[in-house]
């Protein structure tokens, strides 16, 4: 009974550690799920894998193989493999950002987990061919589906394990960053974000998120070296490609970067910094979106930006006629533009008028969110309330500095920001319980019957 | 599933408010050159007729920007950077410096621009005040440009150049002190060139001497006393050192640095006429930051202004300012 045990508890051990190969993770209708395939289970057993444990080595061994042998099943073995950690990611995107982004889960995993398992590729509309390494390489450049083929075709081993490769591959993946971007979200590589850190930030990052066995003074070092040569090879690559992004640092670099250590070394290295970076920003990000919730605007009153009002009260009200007259006056210069640019997406779009409409109703933005079946930021970005009123403030400041009572103002900066300010605030913020909201009021008078 | 042991990690970066997205483009900008674009773009939605220049010039990166009258200095970096490096050369070399900074951060992978903000030639000197080591060039702090393209646009299209506090980096006795100074020195009699250019001058440091002088108005534990005489002029401008002795109106900025030990250091800061019982110049300001903190005073019908800096780790950076025109930097001061 013992061996029994022993020997059903080493199965699932086995068939644990050899899941990742031959159970593909993919999109369905049904969401993202994952199936053992026949084919892979197969070619596992037919070789001495048994009990053989996800390694890079592994991957390498399998990788030359299908190269070898131009058969497919160590490819499919492999497009397994990938599958789980471009699961991971994509769930660990989605999961962070859902609740404030319009984010679709199964959008997100077409991108990445688009393989169906089969044993042939598409080469081209009217010929299938199977789904070797030779005919991947077959396949002209540029992105090729499935994702996985793409990941395989141009992975190098002497750079990082595949796992990574694949997730460095959808960080740059080109329509899915297209997808994000709309959503108001960017990817943003791992040598994009080290060129732009500090090293200040990177010091604090490694400090307080790294881990691995190299010290501060070796990362920051090395972190010097990387962005004098991240220039000059990105510079390269914008006047070989014409581009800006898809560059990834090869065997050279990752050599001319630490001639005095391996090209995969210096490639874990950067990945570990990079990480780190990562975990640092993550965890202030964190920290901003709890305390943007306790933001409140600063409520100073346009009107009490002129003369003293208890001196002359007859002519602080001729003040706020004037206030009055340079807000309508920039609201009618600036938004008839604005709600025709947003006119022309109400066709397709016919929720994004019922926020307007909600708007101008006095509904806050949860409650339109709500009513629109959207996000709370899907609201953020269509009203564009900042923006909008930043533009309106300025020209109605403009009008208001040639009268005297203003002029003053705009002879200091301070004096100039704050009746900027006091005339953004006037304009989508209630002053008193029941006052009117010009911008508020203006949608609602002029906002388009469809 | 495989779950990710990096779950932890921020894959993706919302986009900031106020980013600017660029029409593609087959070919590649540089980031000056996207940068003026988005300018470009913003201009049009809010005002078409306001001026940017110099159009045979636009991109190139030793030039200023010329916007509505006002010459803007770029500073960019990429999209996520924390900072940004700022040439100081044209404020200190040129006759026709910027009136102000521009931090701007360029995607070049998503063709985005974003306008983090704006700092005054004011802000600036704080800044660099602040920074010792700083020489043709300063780190600065992504979030110290505030505002974002509104704070610029608001600037340059309500204000004049000229209504913008000069910081003049050039002129002698008022230069950008790359040098910090150690007040303990002063102790032992040191008296740091710079100060000493300034028209400083350092007073005798034993008690009895003190006494001596006459000067009964020191506290008792003053362990030593800068003095710069200054005056304004004619043309309402802050004089200092000789030169001010021509002035009609004189006054004196005094350093008295107290306590016997580092742990109770303090530095008062004064600014008293040279004949006592006078007033001061109405709209003197005196300004005293140590670290994140900041002290001011203007007078107004007063005999004295002073301003205490307590001991602690932060480097003392001490303004006095008289209208529009430049004002008195020192050089930063360590108080330990």
């Amino acid at each position: 009974m013992a061996r029994q045990g022993n020997h059903a508890h080493n199965c699932l051990d086995v068939n644990n550690r050899m899941a990742s190969y031959v159970e593909l993770r993919s999109v369905s209708t049904r969401g993202i799920d994952g199936r053992r395939l026949q084919d892979a289970e197969a070619f596992w057993d037919g070789q001495d894998l048994g009990e053989a444990n996800p390694s890079p080595e592994l991957d390498r061994l399998l990788l030359k193989r299908s190269q070898t042998n131009n058969d497919p099943h160590p490819l499919l073995c492999l497009r397994c493999h990938i599958s789980h950690p471009l699961e991971a990611w994509v769930r660990a995107l989605h999961g962070r950002f859902h609740t404030s982004y319009d984010l679709d889960l199964t959008a997100i995993a077409s991108y990445a987990l688009d393989d169906t398992g089969a044993l042939t590729l598409r080469c081209s509309p009217e010929r299938q061919e199977p789904f070797t390494f030779e005919a991947l390489l077959k396949l002209p450049t540029g992105l090729i589906s499935p994702f996985s083929g793409e990941v395989l075709r141009t992975y190098d081993p002497s750079r990082c394990g595949l796992p990574h490769w694949a997730r460095m591959k959808i960080q740059c993946h080109n329509e899915l960053k297209s997808y994000l971007r709309q959503q108001g979200l960017l990817l943003i590589s791992d040598w994009a974000l080290l060129a732009d850190s500090s090293p200040r930030r990177i010091r604090e990052s490694w400090e307080r998120c790294g881990t691995g066995a190299y010290s501060s003074e070796n990362m920051e070092a090395l972190h010097k070296r990387f962005r004098t040569l991240y220039r000059e090879a990105m510079a390269a690559y914008r006047r070989r490609t014409g581009k800006g992004s898809g560059w990834q640092p090869d065997q050279m670099f990752l050599q001319a970067l630490a001639p005095d250590q391996a090209a995969p070394d210096t490639s874990d290295q950067l990945q570990s910094m990079a990480s780190a970076v990562r975990k640092l920003m993550s965890g202030r990000w964190m920290q901003s979106t709890i305390s943007a919730g306790d933001e409140t605007a600063d409520q100073i009153d346009p009107n009490s930006e002129g003369e003293d009002d208890d001196a002359n009260p007859g002519e602080a009200q001729a003040m706020r006629v004037k206030i009055q007259a340079a807000i309508a006056k920039a609201l009618d210069a600036t938004m008839p533009g604005e709600m025709a640019r947003e006119q022309r997406k109400f066709a397709k779009a016919p929720e994004r008028r019922l926020a307007w409409k909600l708007y101008g109703e006095g509904m806050s933005q949860r409650e339109i969110a709500q009513r629109c079946d959207h996000q709370q930021a899907w609201v953020s970005k269509l009203l564009d309330e900042k923006r909008r009123s930043g533009l309106i403030a300025i020209a109605a400041a403009a009008e208001l500095k040639h009268h005297s009572t203003f002029a003053a103002l705009m002879s200091d900066v301070e004096g100039c920001e704050r009746l900027v300010t006091a005339l953004r605030n006037h304009l989508i913020e209630a002053e008193r319980e029941g006052a009117d909201i010009p911008l508020r009021q203006w949608v609602m008078r002029h906002l388009p019957n469809q | 599933m495989t779950l990710s042991r990096d779950n932890d990690l921020l894959e993706a970066f919302p986009i900031p408010e106020g980013s600017i997205v660029l029409p593609p483009t087959e070919q590649a900008r540089s980031r000056r050159g996207s940068v003026v674009e988005a300018l470009q773009l913003a201009i049009q939605e809010r005002d078409p007729s306001l001026p940017l220049g110099p159009q045979t010039a636009l991109l190139d990166e030793e030039r200023l920007i010329v916007l509505n009258r006002f010459g803007l200095q770029l500073s960019i970096g990429g999209f996520l950077s924390d900072e940004l490096e700022l040439d100081l050369q044209p404020w200190r070399d040129s006759s026709a410096g910027p009136h102000l900074a521009v931090g701007a951060l360029v995607d070049d992978e998503n063709d985005l621009v974003l306008i983090q903000g704006v700092l005054t030639g004011e802000e600036l000197g704080r800044l660099v005040a602040l920074q010792p080591n700083s020489e043709d060039s300063v780190a600065v702090d992504v979030n110290a440009f505030h505002g974002g393209i509104q704070r610029l646009f608001s600037l340059v299209q309500l204000m004049e150049p000229a209504a913008l506090p000069a910081v003049d980096w050039r002129s002698e006795g008022r230069r950008l002190f790359e040098g910090v100074v150690s007040v303990v020195g002063w102790m032992k009699g040191q008296l740091d060139e710079t100060l000493a250019d300034l028209g400083g001058q350092l007073q005798p440091v034993t008690a009895a001497a003190f006494r001596s002088t006459g000067d009964s108005s020191l506290p008792s534990e003053a362990q030593a006393v800068l003095t710069i005489p200054l005056g304004v002029n004619s043309n309402n401008a802050l004089v200092n050192g000789a030169g001010s002795q021509d002035c009609i109106e004189r006054f004196t900025l005094k350093l008295i640095l107290l306590g016997n030990d580092d742990s109770s250091t303090q530095l008062v800061v004064q600014v008293c006429p040279e004949l006592p019982g006078d007033l001061l110049p109405d709209g003197l300001e005196l300004q005293l930051v140590e670290g994140s903190r900041e002290q001011r005073q203007t007078s107004s019908n007063d005999q004295q202004l002073e301003l205490i800096a307590n001991h602690s780790d932060s480097l003392l950076a001490i303004t006095l300012s008289y209208g529009n025109t430049p004002p008195l930097t020192l050089p930063p001061l360590q108080l330990r």
